[in-house]
């Protein structure tokens, strides 16, 4: 039989097809030739005529390339052989992901791991950046949200107890009327109010607002009207605008609401409008108000001044104009008023300096949480560092059993650039398959942490993947890939197939090789290392701040605050009756161990403050200005503050002016005098020290306060906390506590009771929620980076099993051998925590500003850090030791 | 010589078709192809390797044919080639133009002749 394919390339050949398609003619053709051929024969020809006549059907030498020219050109698609080089790109990557597929699938325990553990890292991530990117990064909802600034006053002299001061309302006043770099501002002041008339009292948090608050923030009211724009100085309102909330809550979402009268705090109030349920207050007080009344500023509060800071102030910026230009207007105000002096208040002329402080409203907002938050996405970030360190050596393992196969493809022709871009393949297929899993596991994560997330977490509700979050999935997704997968991938070129072919799986491996390992392995450890010092010393601060505030941790003890309606107790001695009276009752009550009263409690943030001097001592240059507590003689006993010296409040005291410090006091400004007797000067006051008790903070993890305690007699305070003792559970005393505060006076608004235990609890739950997060980051780097230690030590001991065959077959003791691995691991974990304490050292600084009585460089956690993290090494060690111990020089030298 | 220059444009304009037609009904492989136009014509149309299999491929770049290799038993694989749906209905309306032109040249040519 003639071979038609010869006289059929050759005319193919000008046509320089591919060469799958090339072939898939020639066969055809062939197939031609031959029918014709065969039927020529089977008709009487003889084969030599046969032949010619049928290779006449091919015509002239040009004519089979001229007809196919047009047809063939720019059409035919190239069918790519694994690993063959391909001049087209797109066929190529549909070609290596199948290839991937069935490479992954063939090694299924490694592909769940990569996938597995790629899922977490990136699903970590994922949730974390949600986490930044609902409360740092998006826009509040307001118009223009960057527009809109946060004012505060700043007297440098104070910087010590007071970085930042709310606004004075004279000075807030001036502002208004004589800088033009805004276009609104607003003053707030959100107090407690007692609303009557409405079912049982209620306690309502009412905000006090410039009328054009409204318009600043960009708000229309759902029902009536918002405030006429009345100047604060003149108005004279009895106009209030409910929250949709409080409309819901208390009135049912009565559509006939406006024109109603509501009694706060005794007086008739009319109702004018109704906000809408989108209706966002920001975040910058303690508790969001649920009705706004307008600012009314009389008397003393319209005097511009050093002091009387308590409003908060919302300022929106004219569009052409810069901070910086607003800040230079507000300045030139506050320099005035600074050089003019307070004389009210007793600055004399030039004493103190005032600045005004410019922040944006959302730097004001997520302020506290902010580093926090920064902080944990750098620490996930390091997590997907160490997941594609590991990934990056396994797969550099896996290749080098694969050298054969690697190796024939590239004899067979694969260029090293087509074998990389298989292997990217693989590991961009890996990550996708790990950013698909990772955005279910961050949703669920998601859907745990944002309704567990403590109060004190501004914006949380704001918190959800969103399309930005997807890309950014998409992003880390293929950096990750590229990490993991790029390494080992480049890698490839060094192969030479004919090494590889000769000799096995093992030559690959050379001391590059192993030192790319150990490298990998080594930065993981490092990685890993720091993020267990910040972790640490997270959990070291939290501890501390715990113990720091252990006393209060006391059972049993609940807190009521009572506004007391100050139109009913218009004198010192009623209000003192009033507070007697109730004490009283409740101390009687059964269950009742002692009550007392108190105008701040610990942690709830700084009390009324005011500068003093003590009558014997030479008081320091600048004068310290002291947290002022109103407290009653039960208050002590009932929380359990320690007394440390002298004694507290007796009856004796009563209409005397005495007075009990702090023990902060009495070491920083006493310079080692006695206390006891010494006289407290302070608002033409001169209160004799009885007495010195342990330090409170404004917050569990705040500084200690310079606190003075005032007998409750000698000062006109409304704002009073109830705080009992009770012998059984608190709550199922709440009741009885209640009535009998009724029972003095039922005009009383009384919210709800708070345990000791759980306002320790609120102000350390943000701190608890980061340390948790942080520390789960941690274990899981510790546990990543110990997989990838046993990962290098246990290929390296399937590597090294002829050479460890040999050396017990010349007489070495299973213990050398054991020696020899561990110390191979310890070696490169020593590198590792080496490196890592390093890093940690300068790293761990940003993190200071989280830390609680701990250094950011803090010895002993590191040497824990050292210590857990070789402990943990030679564990991940020690399981491929025992397995080198175990080999029978017999097998291992039959093996090669 | 007129007569030959006039059978080259009648194969080119109706190559298609008569390739389409032929395998309207089952699929066939080039060389049979090749056979039944040659059979059917009376020996007066032939393609040749070079010029069927060319226009072959042109049909099914253009979606009208669809190729497949099929391996009988016994024999050596082969190439089929099927009508498309797409070709069913070119072959439609080149039947159609086809049949008027013939009746338009008949009745030119009968008008002249008789």
């Amino acid at each position: 039989m003639p071979d038609w394919k010869p006289e059929i390339l050759r005319r193919l050949a000008p046509l320089k097809l591919a060469p799958t398609r090339e072939a898939e003619i020639a066969e055809e053709l062939a197939q031609h030739l031959e029918d014709r051929y065969q039927e020529l024969l089977t008709g009487g020809h003889n084969e030599d005529s046969a032949f010619r006549t049928s290779v006449d059907e091919l015509k002239d030498e040009a004519l089979l390339a001229r007809s196919l020219r047009r047809v063939e050109k720019n059409f035919y698609r190239e069918p790519i052989v694994p690993g063959r080089g391909s001049t087209k790109f797109f066929p190529g990557v549909l070609q290596d992901i199948r290839f991937a597929l069935r490479m992954l699938r063939k090694s299924p325990g490694f592909t769940a791991v990569a996938i597995l553990t790629l899922a977490l890292g990136i699903g970590a991530n994922t949730a974390i950046f949600s986490m930044v990117k609902g409360i740092l990064l998006s826009a509040l909802p307001y118009p223009q949200p960057r527009q809109l600034y946060s004012i505060n006053e700043v007297i440098p002299q104070w910087s010590g107890f007071a970085p930042i001061l709310p606004v004075n309302s004279g000075n807030f006043l001036l502002w208004k009327s004589r800088c033009n770099a805004f276009t609104e501002m607003a003053a707030i002041l959100v107090y407690p109010y007692n609303m009557t008339g409405v079912g049982l009292p209620r306690q309502v948090y009412v905000a006090q607002a410039s009328p054009e608050f409204f318009a600043l923030i960009g708000v229309q009211p759902r029902l009536g009207r918002l405030f006429p724009p009345l100047a604060e100085a003149h108005g004279q309102s009895s106009e209030i605008i409910l929250t949709e909330r409080l409309w819901e809550e208390v009135f049912h979402s009565d559509p006939e609401i406006l024109g109603k009268p509501v009694s706060l705090n005794g007086s008739p109030y009319t109702v004018v409008g109704v906000l809408p349920s989108n209706f966002r207050f920001p975040e910058v007080f303690r508790h969001a108000p649920e009705l706004f009344m307008p600012l009314e500023l009389r008397g003393f509060d319209l005097v511009p001044g050093i002091g009387n800071f308590k409003y908060a102030v919302i300022a929106r910026l004219k569009p052409d104009v810069s901070a910086r230009q607003a800040l230079a207007q507000l300045n030139v105000v506050e320099a005035e008023i600074a050089r003019k002096g307070d004389r009210l208040r007793g600055a004399a002329p030039g004493q103190f300096n005032l600045y005004a402080k410019l922040t944006p409203l959302r730097t004001m907002i997520v302020g506290p949480i902010q580093s926090a938050l920064w902080i944990l996405m750098a620490a996930a970030a390091f997590v997907l560092l160490i997941i594609c360190a590991n990934l990056a050596n396994l797969m550099l393992a896996r290749n080098a059993s694969r050298s054969r196969e690697i190796a024939v493809r590239a004899a067979l022709g694969a260029s090293p650039r087509r074998l990389a871009q298989q292997f990217l393949t693989e590991g961009v297929f890996l990550s996708a398959a790990g950013a698909v899993l990772g955005l279910f596991f961050a949703a669920f994560g998601l859907r745990l942490l944002v309704p567990n997330a403590p109060v004190d977490i501004p914006r949380m509700n704001n918190v959800r993947i969103d399309p930005y979050a997807l890309w950014f999935t998409l992003g880390i997704s293929t950096i990750a890939a590229l990490l993991f997968a790029l390494l080992p991938a480049l890698r490839l070129r060094r192969i030479a197939p004919v090494e590889a072919l000769r000799s096995g799986p093992a030559a690959t491996k050379g001391k590059k090789t192993e030192r790319l390992y150990s490298g990998l392995v080594v930065s993981e450890i490092a990685l890993c290392c720091v993020l267990l010092s910040g972790a640490l010393l997270l959990v070291q601060s939290l501890t501390r701040v715990l113990r720091a505030n252990r006393w209060m941790e006391a059972e049993h003890v609940l807190a009521i605050n009572v506004a007391v309606p100050a139109y009913q107790y218009k004198t010192m001695p009623e209000l003192y009756q009033f507070y007697s009276r109730v004490s009283e009752k409740v101390q009687q009550l059964p269950g009742v161990m002692s009550a007392g009263w108190v105008s701040k409690l610990p942690l709830l943030g700084t009390a009324w403050g005011d500068d003093f001097r003590f009558r014997e001592v030479t008081p320091p240059p600048i004068r310290p200005e002291g947290e002022f507590r109103f407290a009653s003689r039960g208050y002590l006993r009932t929380i359990g503050i320690p007394l440390i010296q002298g004694r507290w409040f007796s009856p004796e005291d009563q209409g005397q002016d005495v007075a009990v410090i702090s023990e902060s006091i009495a070491k920083k400004l006493l310079q080692g005098r006695n206390p006891i007797g010494l006289h407290l000067l302070w608002e033409n006051k001169a209160s004799r020290v009885i007495g010195v008790v342990r330090d409170v903070r404004t917050a569990a993890d705040g500084k200690t306060v310079l606190a003075v305690y005032v007998p409750i007699w000698s000062w006109n305070e409304s704002d009073e906390t109830l705080v009992v003792r009770t012998s059984m559970d608190p709550r199922a005393a709440a009741g009885a506590i209640r009535s009998a505060i009724w029972s003095v006076n039922s005009q009383i608004a009384i919210p709800h009771e708070e345990l000791l235990k759980t306002i320790v609890q609120q102000s350390v739950a943000a701190r608890e929620y980061e340390t948790f997060l942080g520390a789960l980051l941690a274990a899981f780097a510790v546990l990543l980076a110990a997989l990838g230690l046993y990962g290098v030590i246990s290929y390296s001991v399937k590597q090294s099993t002829h050479e460890i065959g040999v050396r017990i077959a010349l007489g070495a003791q299973r213990r050398d051998i054991l020696r020899l691995v561990l110390w191979h691991g310890g070696r490169l974990a020593l590198a590792g925590v080496g490196t890592g304490i390093l890093a940690a050292s300068l790293l761990t600084r940003l993190l200071s500003s989280l830390l609680f009585g701990v250094s950011a460089t803090d010895p002993l956690t590191f040497a824990s850090v050292v210590i857990l993290l070789v402990l943990v090494a030679l564990l991940a060690c020690y399981i491929p030791a025992r397995r080198a111990m175990r080999v029978d020089p017999k097998v291992a030298l039959r093996y090669e | 010589m007129e007569v030959r220059i006039l059978q080259t444009e009648w194969k080119r304009g109706s190559a298609e078709l008569l390739i389409l037609s032929l395998v309207e009904a089952r699929p066939r492989h080039g060389y049979e192809i090749s056979k039944l136009i040659e059979q059917r014509s009376g020996g007066t149309v032939r393609f040749h390797v070079a010029s069927l299999y060319p226009m072959l491929y042109r049909l099914e770049r253009r979606g009208w044919l669809h190729g497949r290799w099929v391996e009988k038993s016994g024999q050596r694989r082969r190439r089929y080639y099927r009508v498309t749906r797409l070709g069913r209905r070119v072959l439609a309306s080149h039947l159609r133009g086809w049949r008027e032109f013939v009746a338009g040249i008949n009745r030119i040519t009968e008008a002249e002749n008789a």
